[in-house]
């Protein structure tokens, strides 16, 4: 069987349009693809940087210790109670140095805070109750 | 035009003299002798193969200019070789009126009626007979009395032709060079989507290695929920942060005091004791400035200011 040439010209401008056709299909899945992956590890990083540093109990508790042990809050003899995914951090009467103190560590921290209260007691003085998620 | 497919269609008898007929169905053509050149040669060959590249040589000079297509088969010890332009055969069988939807298969006489029985009267001008083995095309004057060429019981041979108006267009060396092109580009274009269809799938078994690697839920929809989650949380502690620095380091005014600072489930409350409503709304000015979700009240010397986180 002789198959006219103009059939097999036509047959090959078809294949080539068709592979033309696949090859733009999967350079513009390519691009997708390249920028799904930039998406996702974007997305991963941050999701590390936020779990460290936001959904992390041991850290939130060593730092919590560590800011306790300090000698500036010893006068305000903060109590500590822990309850199931909380810390309650708790002061019936702290000088005003000592609490600003350890407000500016509890703000500059990682810590959730759930419930805060600060009354002052008088001009010098103030109890707090902070309540911090673990 | 002409696949070779066999069919069941009905002959057909073009010459140049035949009247123009309007087909309803497909039809056999069987070209007449004056539309191509015939010679029968004996040559020191075996193979049908070597004689179609000598057909051009052997046609040499006794052809008008022109492009032409060439075709042979055995004939006893001899071979039948032909010529014919494909153009010219086209362009007559659609001036009698056959388009090239309608010809299912082309015949040449030479082929058809080699058992020729005589004269046969083929129009009003001309007759066709065998001399020598050779259908020839003669004037019908030579034998007035010859009866109508029949074609309603005609047995085809198996020597049909093939015409295309593509021979005409491009030589069949200017074909291969265009088909190469075409396949090069086919060969190329390929390697290229198989070489990204590669690449994708690399970078979709990476986009799972991600997950594994930061030690993630596996998939997309998970890993966007947990962000969600963590980022607002970042988002809520980051706004109860700027709501108690600046409630705590608000300026009051002497006969002003700040009493409690208090963050419920919503919202952050800051209570002062001042003067009067308005008092109160110029100390905490800052904070209605900064966070537009705010509401307030006084009773009783106390001024309340809610900001809602």
């Amino acid at each position: 069987m002789k198959i006219n040439p103009l059939y097999l010209g036509l047959l090959l401008v078809v294949a080539l349009l068709f592979v033309i056709y696949q090859l733009g299909e999967s350079k513009a899945q390519l691009r997708e693809s390249k920028e799904a992956l930039y998406k996702i590890e974007a997305m991963a990083e941050e999701i590390d940087a936020l779990k460290r540093a936001w959904d992390n109990p041991k850290t939130t508790n060593s730092a919590l210790n560590r800011i306790l042990k300090a000698p500036q809050l010893k006068s305000a003899n903060i109590q500590k109670k822990k309850k199931r995914g909380h810390i309650i951090l708790s002061s019936k009467k702290a000088d005003l140095k000592a609490t600003n103190y350890f407000f500016v560590k509890l703000f500059n921290g990682a810590f959730v805070l759930e419930k805060f209260q600060v009354k002052r007691l008088d001009d010098e003085s103030v109890s707090f109750s902070v309540e911090i998620r673990t | 035009m002409n696949l070779g497919f066999k069919t069941k269609a009905k002959a057909f008898f073009v010459d140049v003299d035949t009247p123009a007929y309007r087909l309803e169905a497909p039809v056999n053509i069987i070209l007449s002798p004056s539309m191509y050149w015939v010679k029968r040669v004996t040559l020191p060959v075996k193979y049908l193969r070597d004689v179609k590249s000598l057909i051009p040589s052997l046609f040499e000079e006794h052809l008008p200019e022109g492009k032409y297509s060439y075709s042979a088969y055995k004939d006893g010890d001899d071979f039948l070789i032909f010529a014919y332009n494909d153009k010219e055969v086209l362009d007559l069988i659609a001036a009698k009126g056959i388009n090239s939807a309608q010809i299912a298969n082309i015949y040449l006489a030479q082929s058809e009626f080699t058992t020729l029985e005589g004269p046969r009267k083929i129009n009003d001008q001309s007759i066709i007979d065998l001399q020598n083995g050779v259908v020839i095309k003669l004037p019908l004057a030579l034998a007035p009395d010859a009866p109508d060429l029949d074609l309603s019981e005609h047995t085809f041979s198996k020597h049909a032709i093939h015409l295309t108006r593509f021979n005409q267009i491009a030589d069949k060396k200017s074909q291969i060079v265009f088909a190469s092109i075409l396949g090069f580009l086919i060969v190329m274009f390929t390697t290229e989507w198989m070489i990204t269809s590669s690449k994708v799938t690399t970078l979709l078994e990476r986009q799972s290695e991600v997950f594994e690697t930061h030690d993630l839920p596996s998939t997309f929809f998970q890993n966007e929920a947990i962000y969600a989650k963590l980022n607002n949380t970042f988002e809520r502690q980051s706004r109860i942060r700027d709501v108690l620095n600046l409630a705590l380091s608000v300026k009051l005014a002497p006969n002003e005091r700040m009493e409690q600072v208090l963050l419920e489930k919503d919202k952050i409350g800051i209570v002062i004791t001042t003067d009067s409503l308005e008092s109160g709304r110029k100390s905490l000015a800052k904070l209605k400035k900064a966070f537009k979700r705010t509401s307030d009240r006084f009773e009783n010397g106390t001024y309340v200011m809610e900001v809602q986180l």
